[in-house]
């Protein structure tokens, strides 16, 4: 990697981190997507750099594009609201999820830094095309390895969409 | 320093770890379901690194899919939060607790 | 042949299934399948009877093992169910079939107008099927099965008028004495099993010479068996059902506890000759029981006045004789007598059934009287059967006793010096033997009637009834022909083959030197049996309770049967109650009931405080992924792969 690229990495790792912590500590939940935007865009830019660009596309048209306006939408038709930061209903509930938390993330850190070489390197299915023509690859392992989950989802989309539209429909008579 | 897998993967554990935390804390549906994304989105991280650094495209195609389920079950999580909004006219996790022995 | 010998067994069994399953047929139907059946097995005996005759006189010549088909395979060990064609299980069989037919017939007109006639003849062709199998299976196994089969058939068969208690209890009190007699032969299949691996007749009797002579394993063996005989065939100890079995009705009585299943124990002894002759010991055993128990009956049938009950304690006492027999090693002479006493035993019994008939079911001997005017063809027919039984000279009984009585002497003088007091116990039984069964003759057929209406009733029986009778009294007359001692003796000559099949270690087995001593000893105890009951009962003719008064000690004792019902019922019956009872009372309910109402209660706890893990709220339950979580990366931190 280049001196260019590292500075990249660096810059977009602080302002994914810097988005995470705004999504969960925000006070409204605007914020909150916002914030989240942010990450998903500074993700986009990890996946170039990691030379994905058809997922590095793909995150912004689906993600930042199409999930986070749906977001947005349902946020302001139910109105933002004021809570509080945490929740005084539980009160253990706040510092055993950052203990936990914390375990979890040095047990994850604990193994990547343990053997970080044996993850590079020649493999039995190194793809050479995938280096060049990222999209390329990309359709000739969605078309004929994993042919049978992309005919699938389809059916995962349609059934998602006939479900919201039944949840989301308004019942006659009074409200229940 | 030169970021190398490593750096990936531990940055997909910060992001999935904040998300977890999220989840875990606040009390605001749609809060949570966004540290869910953010949660969904580190894993796509990992998953896209490990496609880079062993040649294979396999990743890359999970990640693909990922990002298609997960737009399926924001739009059924969407509407069911606001069919609950509709309902009890506040958003509140705690409020949902009736289901308790 | 082989097919004959199957169809010996089987069809008796068929007329079981069909009367069983044949709702409402006729009373005529019913007897010809019930009695037919086993008139057609024993011309099927008959020609099997003649085949063997055809043969060499020799053990291999006159033995078939028909392998029928494999039945159980485990390992190296496999158990067949096969017929054991041999001169003794062709014997046997022809006593099964023959008499039981006779016996059959004589309940065609026995059992008329009763309601559970077809039940009667399905359990009694049962009967004959159960111990057919005893007599013709090739292994210890199916024997036991057999043996277990005629356990049932007489239970139910004594509980035949299910609904008097006393013959439910008599019928419950034949099987469990029973089944301690399974119980002991099961122990010995199973010593046999460890021993030898094997428990087919041909590889048992083969190998149990190698097995040390009088050594522990063999005498185990033995005497578990015996414990089987002891209990099937009504000795001492374990005797006391066989009275109480005369609830059922007199043609059970006749044919299971007189000619077959009580002999099915002599029989076990004969057949399992190579065991017993490895074992002097336990033959020595059985011999004892015999001599002992042939005394020891005899006395209880002089103070009963059960005409039934008298004759079951003469049938104990007979197959005492045949233990001792078999006890001293000639086992032909145990057989001899068998069959002789199928004839005359069954003879007594019908005779005793047609008294019964015609004095509207009375048993009380002290009712009767003076019957020999108003039934003159019993009357001869239970003189015979009566002469038989004490051993007159040229009746059956007396060549089949002494060739018993003659064996024991013959042993004894041979050396075995424990035999004299067998052989004397014997001698003073057959005394024994005259008194009661002439006592029983008198009163009921001598003197004044004791109860003139039952008298006036008095008739003989129907001619289905006679037939049998004379049939077995021309039998009980001629029958002992097959051997007259100290001259020939075909009935030794016909079972050889069987006795000298095996190489066997012990007392040579075969024909014993007469002894005019012992059968002249023998006769003048017999007669002075007789005189005794004569002079008590027909010349001076007492009145009712002479003899109870004058002998009173004594009497009293034998009456009650040396309170040797009591005594079980004391130390057995009662103990096992009161065990009964505190299981009941305590283990049933602190120790069963409480455990599993503890562990009922344990759970409602444990769920009520597990309970509250169930908060309601979905971020508890995501914390407690996220614990589970740690907990899998946890382990794998610590090392696991």
């Amino acid at each position: 990697m280049t001196w260019l690229e590292s500075v990249v990495f660096w810059v977009a790792a602080i302002g994914a981190v810097a988005g995470g912590i705004g999504v969960v500590a925000s006070r409204s939940a605007i914020y909150s997507a916002l914030s989240l935007i942010v990450t998903l865009s500074q993700l986009a830019v990890m996946y170039l750099l990691l030379n994905a660009q058809f997922i590095a596309a793909a995150q912004i048209l689906i993600y930042a594009g199409a999930v986070m306006v749906l977001f947005l939408f349902v946020i302001t038709l139910l109105g933002v609201q004021e809570y509080p930061f945490l929740g005084h209903h539980l009160p253990y509930q706040r510092p055993l999820a950052v203990i936990f938390g914390g375990l979890m993330l040095l047990g994850i850190v604990f193994f990547v830094a343990q053997s970080p070489q044996s993850i590079t390197g020649a493999h039995a299915q190194f793809n050479a095309l995938l280096n060049q023509n990222n999209v390329a690859a990309f359709g000739l392992a969605l078309f004929t390895a994993f042919i049978f989950p992309f005919e699938v989802t389809p059916m995962l989309l349609i059934v998602a969409m006939i479900g919201a539209v039944a949840i989301g429909r308004s019942r006659k008579g009074p409200e229940v | 320093m030169t970021p190398g897998p490593e750096h990936f993967l531990i940055l997909g554990a910060i992001l999935f770890t904040l998300g977890v935390v999220g989840v875990l804390t606040r009390r605001d549906p749609l809060i949570i379901f966004m540290s869910i994304e953010l949660m969904l989105n580190s894993v796509n991280l990992t998953f896209v690194t490990f496609s880079h650094y062993l040649g294979t495209a396999d990743g890359q195609v999970f990640v693909f899919l990922v990002m298609t389920v997960a737009a399926a079950e924001v739009v059924v999580g969407l509407a069911l939060i606001v069919s609950i909004f509709q309902h009890l006219r506040e958003l509140d996790v705690d409020e949902l607790d009736e289901m308790r022995g | 042949m082989e097919h004959f010998a199957w169809a010996v067994l089987v069809l008796p069994l068929l007329g079981f299934v069909v009367l069983s399953l044949w709702q409402r047929p006729s009373t005529r139907v019913v007897s010809v399948i019930g009695a037919g059946s086993v008139l057609v097995a024993f011309v099927c005996a008959l020609v099997v009877f003649a085949w063997l005759q055809g043969q060499a006189d020799t053990p291999a010549a006159r033995h078939v093992d028909d392998v029928g088909w494999t039945w159980a395979v485990a390992g190296t060990f496999s158990l067949n169910f096969g017929l054991w064609i041999d001169t003794l299980s062709s014997t046997m069989s022809l006593i099964i079939t023959g008499v039981g037919f006779l016996i059959l017939l004589y309940s065609v007109g026995y059992m008329r107008g009763d309601d559970g006639y077809r039940r009667f003849f399905a359990q009694m062709d049962l009967f004959i099927f159960a111990m057919l199998l005893l007599v013709l299976a090739d292994n210890y196994v199916w024997l036991l099965i057999g043996w277990a089969g005629v356990g049932l058939t007489s239970y139910l068969l004594i509980g035949y008028y299910y609904l008097r208690p006393s013959a439910v209890a008599a019928a419950r009190k034949a099987f469990v004495m029973n089944v301690i007699g399974d119980w002991g032969m099961m122990v010995a299949i199973f010593v046999m099993f460890g021993a030898l691996g094997a428990v087919n007749f041909s590889t048992v009797f083969s190998y149990v010479t190698s097995l040390p002579y009088d050594g522990t394993v063999p005498t185990v063996i033995a005497l578990f068996l015996l414990i089987g005989a002891v209990a099937k065939s009504a000795q001492i100890p374990l005797y006391t059902w066989l009275p109480d079995a005369m609830e059922g009705p007199t043609p059970v009585s006749a044919l299971i506890h007189a000619a077959t299943m009580v002999t099915a124990g002599v029989y076990l002894i004969a057949r399992s000759y190579p065991i017993y002759q490895q074992s002097p010991s336990a033959l020595h055993v059985a011999a004892f029981i015999g001599a002992v128990g042939a005394l020891y009956a005899g006395t209880m049938g002089l103070a009963n006045n059960d005409i039934k009950r008298v004759l079951a304690y003469s049938t104990m006492s007979q197959i005492a004789y045949m233990f001792a027999a078999v006890g001293v090693a000639v086992y032909s002479a145990g057989i001899f007598h068998l069959l002789e006493h199928a004839f005359f035993k069954a003879l007594l019994f019908m005779g005793a059934g047609a008294v019964m008939h015609a004095l509207d079911d009375v048993l009380d001997i002290q009712l009767m009287g003076g019957l020999r005017r108003k039934m003159p063809f019993t009357y001869w027919t239970f003189l015979v059967g009566a002469v038989a039984i004490i051993g007159v000279p040229g009746f059956s009984g007396f060549f089949s006793k002494e060739d018993v009585i003659g064996a024991v002497y013959g042993r004894a003088s041979a050396g075995d010096g424990w035999m004299w007091l067998v052989w004397a116990l014997l001698v003073v039984a057959a005394g024994v033997t005259a008194a009661y069964i002439f006592r029983l003759f008198f009163l009921v057929f001598h003197g004044e009637p004791r109860d003139q209406a039952l008298y006036d009733h008095a008739h003989d029986p129907s001619l289905v009834m006679r037939i049998p009778m004379a049939i077995l009294a021309v039998l009980s007359i001629i029958g002992g022909y097959l051997s007259i001692p100290g001259v020939y003796n075909l009935m030794e000559a016909w079972l050889s083959p069987t006795f000298h099949e095996f190489a066997v270690r012990g007392p040579a087995i075969g024909p014993q030197p007469f002894s005019a001593v012992s059968m002249i000893v023998t006769l003048l105890f017999t007669l002075a049996g007789f005189l005794v009951a004569w002079q008590i009962y027909l010349r001076r003719s007492p009145e009712p309770g002479w003899v109870g008064r004058t002998f009173a000690p004594i009497y009293q004792l034998l009456y009650h049967r040396y309170y040797v019902d009591e005594l079980y019922d004391l130390v057995i019956v009662r103990p096992v109650l009161l065990s009964g009872r505190w299981g009941l009372s305590f283990a049933e309910r602190y120790l069963i009931d409480g455990t599993v109402n503890t562990t009922a209660l344990f759970v409602g706890w444990s769920s009520t405080w597990l309970r509250r893990i169930q908060t309601g709220y979905v971020r508890n339950y995501a914390l407690s992924i996220l614990f589970g979580a740690i907990l899998v990366v946890a382990y794998y931190v610590i090392g696991g792969r």
